[in-house]
């Protein structure tokens, strides 16, 4: 297990909300509702406001987002280059275990 | 017109810490206003205030497990040696005054908590005093400031106390020397002041003692944190929304 790895795990409950949001925020800024939209057509789960601004607080936390300026009273956010890593490696980790998780159900 | 679900749950906004509150309140409201509110929101957001007031070690402190391992093994660990000393393995004098050190300790950390509680109650009750006096029992937002000195601040709360790994290492340096000072008693040819923490130290309980007194003084840190807090706002009334 590698490190990035590690580190959203160390999100607790948070890890899966926080890789939603990573993937969410991954081609362009969002703010909050625009988030929990993108992520509601991507995964089919709906984030309720305490689980997104928990996990957000954590991301931001560890400079893996960044705020932009205020557009009304809704802030975007976007992915930092340190989130873009983290992101990246633990997608090729979810890659890896899905191709063995496949070959394995193949092989049975 | 706002639905009851709606309502609570921006009332569940406004009992945020504070740092929360200035930084994330406004985008949180904005985010009910956008996307309403059912009553799974609502739970999800008192759940998520929990949270923010209560970080996950003070509630891994509060976890049951903890308490129910650290008495279990307290038990084991006095049956082991009264097993011991029955027949005859280790001298029974030094241990018993170990595990009669051991128990003191158990009782002061099983009944630490309990002092704390008034602490916390009076707070409260402070608390909501001060927001009926000046007429803001309907709760209050801060004016938005900017985000980057907020999530510094934020960053600041949530920073308090060891974290996970230091406790590790304190737990492993507090074992090797507990470690240390057992074969010192039984080796009379060493310091007495290598000796010394064999007195002190109920060896068996020597992890279960480290860990309760790191997530003893989180706790402490926390309500002090909390205080400190509580008396901030006192100082810096906001505009009432």
């Amino acid at each position: 297990m590698n490190r990035s790895q590690d580190e959203i795990q160390s999100l607790g409950r948070y890890s899966e909300p926080a890789l939603l949001i990573l993937i969410s925020l991954a081609d362009s800024p969002k703010h909050g509702y625009a988030m929990t939209r993108d992520i509601e057509l991507l995964s089919g789960q709906k984030l309720g406001p305490g689980t997104l601004y928990g996990a957000i607080t954590r991301l931001e936390g560890r400079e893996w987002i960044e705020p932009l300026p205020a557009e009304d009273r809704r802030r975007p956010y976007r992915l930092t280059d340190a989130g873009k890593r983290v992101l990246q490696q633990r997608l090729d980790a979810l890659k890896t275990m899905t191709k063995i998780g496949a070959r394995r159900l193949a092989d049975a | 017109m706002r639905s009851r679900a709606e309502r609570i749950s921006r009332a569940l906004v406004r009992r945020y810490p504070r740092a929360w509150r200035e930084r994330y309140g406004e985008e949180m409201l904005a985010l009910i206003d956008d996307s309403g509110s059912t009553w799974k929101h609502t739970l999800d957001l008192a759940i998520g205030c929990a949270d923010a007031w209560f970080p996950a070690a003070t509630r891994h402190f509060f976890a049951p497990i903890n308490w129910i391992a650290s008495l279990l093994g307290f038990a084991a660990v006095r049956l082991g040696s009264a097993i011991a000393i029955h027949f005859g393995l280790i001298p029974p004098a030094p241990l018993q005054n170990a595990l009669q050190g051991a128990f003191a300790l158990i009782v002061l950390f099983l009944l630490g908590p309990i002092f704390l509680l008034p602490v916390l109650a009076f707070a409260m009750a402070f608390r909501k005093a001060w927001n009926q006096w000046f007429g803001m029992i309907r709760g209050h937002m801060p004016e938005p400031i900017d985000p980057q000195i907020a999530t510094a601040r934020m960053k600041a709360m949530t920073d308090l106390g060891p974290t996970r790994r230091q406790i590790h290492i304190l737990v492993t340096v507090t074992i090797l020397i507990a470690i240390g000072a057992d074969i010192s008693t039984h080796d009379k040819t060493v310091s007495s002041l290598l000796r010394l923490p064999a007195d002190f130290i109920p060896i068996p309980v020597v992890p279960w003692f480290t860990y309760w007194l790191i997530a003893y003084f989180r706790m402490c840190l926390l309500s002090l944190r909390m205080l400190r807090q509580l008396a901030s706002e006192r100082r810096r009334p906001s505009r009432v929304e």
